[in-house]
């Protein structure tokens, strides 16, 4: 039975650690993701949010206190085995097997999932979301733009059915309209009842879309905003720069 | 020597030599493992052949599949397995000690002389069309190294688990966050390569008839050189690579004069420093070899 008044919880973190060398990446943040939810984490170049990404799926060693999934760790587990429970990371920066076909991309998206159930409305789907991908699904993905790999990358995610999407900073090197269409995207994504984990620089619009967003600065937690911060640029700056 | 005839022979040569570049250039793409001790997985094969052809030939085929398939797997779980996020330098370096090693356990097993057995003696034979004599191992080479490329060619595209050693190929961190297992495409490809091997084996063994503690170096060698001028990790590259080094030494065996023969094998390095120098990359690379993450 599902527990209607408290909603159910996701991805628990607690004093998470990363570091290189012995340098911090990140130093002990705390956040949680609830089922349906959509949540940010927004923060400067290096503050740790690609870190942070990294230790969710495993690939980069990682400590914490508690890093679960619904209930169960993460730690130590390989990466693919997190993919296949749940966690579909879209990677920085378009990150699409250029040499295979769109199609043979989103065919190997479905990888994760538990069985084949519900993968052809799955697909149907993404090509709503995304229709050039039907279009060009014989074209190499490598010969598609910027936009277009990027959005090839989040449909792929979706074809394992994720119960947590997470996206790493999706609208890096992107025009202003492709960045429209990936945030549209990440709407009907999180409408459909996929919660969404995403990571970015566009502080405005991410705080605008998602139900929390965390500011990260030099690998540390330092405010939490809702989506009636989004207009409060004092604040965006002050989140950014420090006090 | 009459033109057709030799050119039919660098064929066979070629052929054999892409074989082994391809099993190279498969482990290769998802490892950055550049194996030398691929080697060590055709001696092995070849010394089932030896042995066990004059017991029954369908028994000594189906050996030397299965001990260097099973060899190849061995390496994997016992030696690169461990070191698998070690740079590509790192892993050259394990495979040059683990193809030493493995040398030395063939010498201490079955000494160091060349053990001899007619393999498929009937392919000795050749046949005359016109002035033309072909022989017939030339023909099967040509047609067991076609059949084998188109059947992983097919593997490769056509099939799901083919599709996902292409994307471990392509980045093999990307490949594990969709959820592809690591372990099972490092190890299918390993399977792939001992499977080549055998092949490389056969034909070998039924041109020299004999197996040394050595006989799977000197092809291994040619085949990484074919697999590098043809670009590592293009697994096309790397079959044109390895046919064109191998029909070189085929071609330079044949028509160098007498006296400049015993060079051939210079030749062949020669031609191999000029390609590098024209295309550092190789042939076929359309970009650098990505390190593995």
């Amino acid at each position: 039975m599902t527990d209607h008044t408290t909603p159910q919880r996701l991805l628990e973190v607690s004093d998470l650690r990363v570091s290189y060398r012995g340098i911090a990446a990140v130093s002990g943040i705390d956040f949680h993701v609830d089922a349906g939810e959509l949540v940010g984490i927004i923060g400067p170049n290096g503050a740790g949010k690609s870190s942070t990404m990294h230790a969710l799926v495993g690939a980069v060693r990682a400590q914490a206190d508690t890093l679960e999934f619904e209930g169960s760790s993460l730690l130590g587990r390989p990466t693919e085995r997190i993919a296949r429970s749940g966690i579909a990371l879209v990677q920085e920066g378009h990150n699409v097997f250029s040499r295979l076909t769109v199609r043979e991309n989103l065919k190997l998206g479905a990888t994760a999932r538990p069985n084949s159930d519900g993968l052809e409305d799955d697909l149907q789907w993404v090509y709503t979301l995304f229709p050039i991908l039907e279009e060009f699904s014989d074209r190499q993905a490598g010969l598609l733009s910027g936009g277009q790999q990027q959005q090839l990358a989040i449909g792929r995610a979706l074809l394992s059915a994720p119960k947590l999407l997470a996206l790493d900073e999706p609208s890096l090197g992107l025009s202003p309209t492709a960045v429209d269409t990936v945030f549209s995207s990440i709407e009907s994504i999180r409408e459909r009842g996929t919660a969404v984990l995403i990571v970015e620089q566009r502080a405005q619009q991410t705080v605008a879309a998602a139900d929390r967003t965390y500011v990260l600065s030099e690998g540390r937690i330092t405010m939490m905003l809702g989506p009636e911060d989004a207009h409060n640029s004092a604040l965006l700056m002050k989140a950014y720069l420090g006090s | 020597m009459n033109l057709i005839q030799a050119l039919i022979d660098a064929t066979s040569t070629g052929a054999v030599y892409a074989l082994a570049a391809l099993g190279i250039g498969l482990v290769f793409g998802v490892m950055r493992l550049a194996n030398f001790a691929n080697g060590e997985l055709i001696t092995a094969a070849g010394y089932a052949l030896v042995l066990l052809w004059p017991v029954s030939w369908p028994l000594a085929i189906i050996a030397a599949i299965v001990v260097s398939v099973a060899l190849a797997l061995f390496m994997d779980v016992a030696v690169f397995r461990w070191i698998r996020s070690q740079p590509p330098a790192t892993l050259l370096i394990a495979s040059f000690g683990l193809s030493i090693l493995l040398q030395r356990v063939f010498d201490g097993i079955f000494g160091t002389n060349v053990i001899s057995a007619a393999v498929a003696p009937g392919l000795a034979a050749s046949i005359r069309i016109g002035d033309l004599r072909i022989n017939l191992i030339s023909i099967v080479s040509i047609a067991l190294a076609a059949v084998l490329l188109l059947l992983i060619r097919f593997f490769l595209t056509r099939t799901p688990m083919g599709l996902q050693v292409q994307a471990a190929s392509e980045d093999f961190r990307a490949a594990r966050v969709l959820g592809i297992r690591a372990g099972v495409v490092i190890a299918l490809t390993f399977a792939i390569s001992g499977v080549l091997a055998a092949a490389i084996a056969f034909v070998l063994t039924t041109q020299s008839g004999g197996v040394g503690p050595t006989f799977g170096v000197q092809v291994t060698l040619f085949a990484l050189i074919g697999s590098t001028i043809g670009g590592l990790g293009r697994l096309g590259g790397s079959v044109v690579g390895g046919f064109v080094v191998g029909f070189a030494i085929s071609i330079f065996t044949t028509w160098l004069p007498s006296w400049i023969n015993d060079f051939r094998i210079a030749f062949v390095y020669l031609l191999v420093a000029v390609v590098l120098v024209i295309a550092p990359n190789g042939l076929f690379a359309g970009r650098a070899v990505k390190e593995r993450a």
